[in-house]
């Protein structure tokens, strides 16, 4: 791999964040040549490539069919995850306040909506199938449609949301927005929701209005909940139940 | 798939399973007709189905596979395939029915019941399916072939059919292998991300160290294998080559790519012995984000916190702007100080003053040029047939192309066009060579035609 085809491959994983050298059907332009260039090229220009990108905030890692599932049989996939001790500059969140528009509304409401998306998608990923975020391999168990998206969060809004009492909330701004959807700006703000989750590489676009958790996505959760979610979680609201640890018998009988 | 070695296999234990008798009553067994169809109809569906998902998960790497396209591949098989037919096929084994027996393995008599019994397993949201464990397991049970712990005979079996040189199996056995691989090497991984595996687990005191003993058998055999096939192709070559439907090249190289398969699982095997030694039981519930969510409600998060909670996990990526000069090129106004716009004087002296070669090439020419044109259009090839492409003996094509590319060197005053041709002209002579180039046609703007 020389310097300009090196230059290609960064340009590609920084924009798109994985390429697979068998991708599924035709791939995006270049992805073939540009994933076997990275696959075939010495240790060397490997160990520089990763400290460019390591340098840009991302890491590299490469799974092959043995160890991840979803994969063509002996292809390869390389992801650029993010690094939490090192956010990328490159990147911003006005990105998502703008692809959540649907007309004039205010960012705050925008990102309420894509936050609130967010975590409902999360449970359906992982709390509705009891898999727990370093699950990785499961990802390709995440299929979903847009309207079980949009089921899951009217069902969120309509069983949790409502039945909050006012004395609950310490701030009223996202119940407000929540409770005032008129029934179909769910489903627009789904679409905007998932569109923008394509884009951004966190979920798959499988056709026929088909999409599932990317493994980018699952591998991001896998590397980063301990260190980021967990805490964000708890800085924002801990949550009632508390995490249960569960210990085998096992491990009570033996000391 | 046949599914007759399986049903013999299970048959009566699934009558026992159902027994009606109670205790006491007459020992002989009565219920000897079988409900439902006697024409095998949903069973062969059911064949064809497995079939089916195995071939897609050994192609797609354990993929979910649609409805529609699973209906498309199975009526390739079979073409009158009623589309309710196969989902109620679909429906059957995709539903787990509880079967309860007793486990004397450890000394006691336990009543243990196991739901484990679906052989395709639906997502939860989309009609997708693929092949349980179970369900793989049932297709290489009726075939005689069993998990990784098995994969020496299968290894074995590669090996004797290469030393009978019955090398037509040898496709399908190293497949069948690299599926084994494949499929005990994801599992294991999926039950360390699980957080169930630490060094007290069954998998780390049992299943890794077996695996570990799989793999170094099994390397060896393939060895052996790989080197026969060798020795084949050494020997008698020429025979083989005219008497064989296969090529022994392709063999060695399957053979070669199941040894790498597990060469890697074992490396693989070390590292993940390494992780779940160091992991300490910290197996936690799935997180309920639903929870997590609600309390955004309850609490509205900062924008600081969003923001941080954006960049981290938000679906971002770069928008594609990046910065180039060529992107202010025009707009910009380099402003200087006045230090550096002051005239500056050549204060050496003796140093030879070298005119521009653009200057140059004007003085020469630019007159030429200038009253050619009064007479009418100039085209490039007229130019270069004058030889104004050579200035004090060297050739300065650039030069002369310059002033088609930016006329208005030549004259401030009048405004001169510039006509490009459709065609690609060539060109070859002593002075520039080869060339292949476009006859531009410089001419000055005629006041009064367009009027």
């Amino acid at each position: 791999m020389n310097r300009i085809e090196m230059g290609r491959v960064q340009a590609f994983l920084l924009q798109h964040r994985r390429m697979e050298t068998i991708p599924r059907g035709k791939g995006r332009v270049d992805e073939r040549e540009l994933a076997r260039l990275l696959n075939d090229a010495d240790l060397e220009a490997r160990t520089e490539l990763e400290g460019l990108l390591q340098g840009f905030g991302f890491d590299l890692v490469a799974l092959d069919d043995f160890q991840t599932q979803g994969l063509a049989h002996g292809g390869k996939v390389f992801l650029l995850p993010r690094r939490l001790d090192q956010v990328s500059a490159l990147f911003s969140e006005r990105w998502i306040d703008e692809r959540m528009q649907l007309k004039n509304e205010t960012i705050t409401t925008r990102r309420i909506w894509f936050t609130q998306l967010w975590f409902v998608l999360l449970a359906l990923f992982y709390t509705h199938r009891n898999r727990v975020a370093t699950e990785v391999t499961r990802y390709v168990e995440t299929t979903f449609t847009r309207a079980d998206l949009v089921q899951a969060m009217h069902e969120y809004i309509n069983d949790m949301v409502r039945k909050l009492g006012q004395d609950a909330l310490k701030g009223d701004v996202v119940y407000n927005c929540l409770i005032s959807e008129s029934g179909a700006q769910v489903d627009k703000y789904a679409g905007r929701f998932i569109e923008l989750m394509v884009d951004g590489a966190q979920v798959d676009d499988l056709g026929a209005d088909r999409y599932r958790q990317s493994l980018l996505g699952a591998l991001e959760m896998k590397n980063n909940h301990l260190q980021g979610l967990e805490p964000w979680i708890q800085a924002t609201g801990p949550l009632e139940a508390g995490r249960e640890l569960l210990v085998r018998p096992s491990d009570s009988s033996e000391g | 798939m046949k599914c007759l070695p399986l049903l013999r296999l299970s048959a009566r234990l699934l009558d026992l399973h159902d027994a009606q008798r109670e205790p006491g009553n007459s020992p002989v067994y009565t219920q000897e007709e079988r409900a439902g169809r006697g024409d095998g109809r949903y069973l062969d569906l059911a064949c064809i189905v497995l079939d089916v998902l195995r071939g897609l998960a050994h192609e797609s790497g354990n993929e979910f596979i649609g409805f529609d396209a699973l209906l498309i591949s199975v009526r390739e098989v079979e073409p009158q395939v009623d589309s309710e037919d196969l989902r109620y096929v679909l429906n059957v084994l995709a539903r787990p029915t509880e079967l309860w027996a007793i486990d004397r393995s450890d000394g006691r008599a336990d009543l243990v019941s196991d739901k484990q019994t679906h052989l395709v397993e639906r997502t939860h949201y989309a009609d997708d399916y693929r092949l349980t464990s179970i369900g793989r397991d049932a297709i290489s049970v009726s075939s005689n072939i069993s998990d990784f712990a098995y994969a020496e005979g299968d290894a074995l079996k590669l090996l004797r059919a290469i030393e009978s040189g019955d090398l037509d199996v040898v496709p399908s056995f190293s497949d069948g292998l690299l599926d084994t691989i494949r499929f005990a090497s994801v599992e294991l991984r999926q039950e360390i991300e699980r957080g169930q595996v630490d060094k007290d687990s069954e998998v780390f005191k049992v299943k890794m160290p077996r695996f570990r003993d799989v793999i170094e058998k099994t390397s060896e055999l393939l060895r052996q294998a790989e080197a026969r096939l060798k020795s084949w192709r050494a020997t008698d070559s020429d025979e083989l080559d005219d008497t064989l439907a296969v090529d022994v090249y392709d063999l060695e190289h399957q053979v070669l790519r199941v040894y790498q398969a597990l060469e890697s699982f074992g490396r693989d095997l070390a590292e993940l012995t390494k992780i779940a030694a160091k992991r300490r039981t910290s197996a936690v519930s799935a997180t309920d984000f639903l929870e997590v969510a609600l309390n955004l409600v309850k609490r509205p998060p900062s924008d600081r916190q969003l923001e941080s909670m954006f960049r981290r996990f938000g679906p971002l990526r770069l928008d594609g702007i990046f910065p180039s000069p060529a992107d202010v090129r025009g707009r910009v106004r380099v402003s200087l100080t006045k230090a550096e716009m002051a005239p500056r004087f050549e204060t050496a002296v003796g140093a030879v003053e070298v005119a521009d070669t653009r200057l140059r090439f004007l003085g020469e020419y630019g007159d030429v040029i200038r009253a050619r044109l009064a007479s009418g259009p100039l085209p490039l090839s007229e130019a270069l047939e004058r030889g104004w492409c050579v200035l004090d003996g060297t050739l300065e094509l650039a030069e002369l192309l310059g002033v088609y590319v930016a006329p208005w060197a030549l004259t401030e005053g009048e405004p001169i066009e510039l006509r490009i041709p459709r065609e690609v002209a060539t060109r070859s002579d002593g002075v520039v060579g080869e060339l292949i180039y476009s006859d531009l046609e410089l001419a000055r703007v005629e006041r009064g035609a367009s009027a």
